[in-house]
């Protein structure tokens, strides 16, 4: 009697890459080329296609480099740094970043929404990220947790 | 990040290119002071080969464009194109800093 062998479809339907660092800011360009080169991997193979323009990418590692100065400055400061995590996971949809710190947290929602006709030479990164991200939320704790969320554009397979 | 700096007949011109950011930007500040020391009546950054901003980057130039400002001098980029001309865009230094 032969054997059937059906047909077995295997459907990626998200990528996840975790790529952690010490906090400190000489590893700054370790976390933005881990997670630009994720996100072109990643689309390949959950979207079938190459990563959106530029632009997109531009946006996430925009975001993601304030998030770490923000660790390595702030959460960190005055204290040996520990470590960085970023997990990135990309469905159909958005890429979703958590970014975890055991530093000290921060009040996001207290953050200032900066003066720019004023041109302030600081106290730009919690605005850059909240312009270039769909969502960013903040969870104090050990580890703090920064979520980042970006909706991605025209990706096939993602729900009407 | 590389930069190069070259001054002729009362401009002085800065070139930067690669990464300007957390990391870089330390790298920047004294030879900006010294510009700025210096009191050129008009400053002019070259960014067209400048790949990546970030806030401090930003800081950075916008130090510069307010401290020449207090002497009179006029501080003038050019050159800003796909990430870095995004984060201008988005603080809107466009219209202020770009020639």
């Amino acid at each position: 009697m032969g054997r059937r062998h059906d047909r077995v479809s295997l459907v990626l339907l998200s990528a996840t890459v975790c790529v952690e660092a010490p906090g400190d800011i000489s590893y700054r360009n370790v976390i933005l080329r881990a997670v630009a080169a994720a996100c072109k991997a990643a689309f390949a193979s959950v979207c079938g296609r190459e990563a959106p323009a530029d632009e997109f990418t531009n946006n996430v590692i925009s975001a993601v480099g304030e998030a770490f100065n923000n660790i390595a400055f702030h959460c960190y400061r005055g204290r040996s740094s520990d470590i960085a995590r970023v997990r990135m996971t990309i469905d159909p949809t958005a890429v979703h970043l958590r970014i975890e710190d055991y530093g000290r947290s921060f009040d996001l929602l207290g953050t200032r929404i900066p003066d720019l006709d004023a041109l302030p030479e600081s106290g730009l990164g919690i605005f850059i990220m909240r312009s270039l991200m769909d969502e960013v939320t903040y969870q104090a704790g050990c580890p703090n947790v920064l979520s980042l969320s970006k909706a991605i554009p025209g990706c096939p397979g993602a729900p009407a | 990040m590389h930069f190069f700096t070259s001054r002729a007949d009362g401009v002085a011109t800065v070139r930067i290119e690669g990464e300007l950011d957390a990391v870089t930007v330390s790298e920047l500040r004294s030879p900006l002071e010294t510009l700025v020391a210096e009191q050129h009546p008009r400053i002019v950054v070259d960014l067209s080969g400048l790949r990546l901003i970030d806030s401090s980057g930003v800081g950075a130039l916008v130090s510069l464009y307010k401290k020449a400002k207090a002497y009179g001098g006029v501080v003038t980029l050019h050159g800003l194109s796909d990430q870095p001309m995004s984060i201008f865009k988005l603080l809107r230094l466009d219209r202020v800093l770009l020639a």
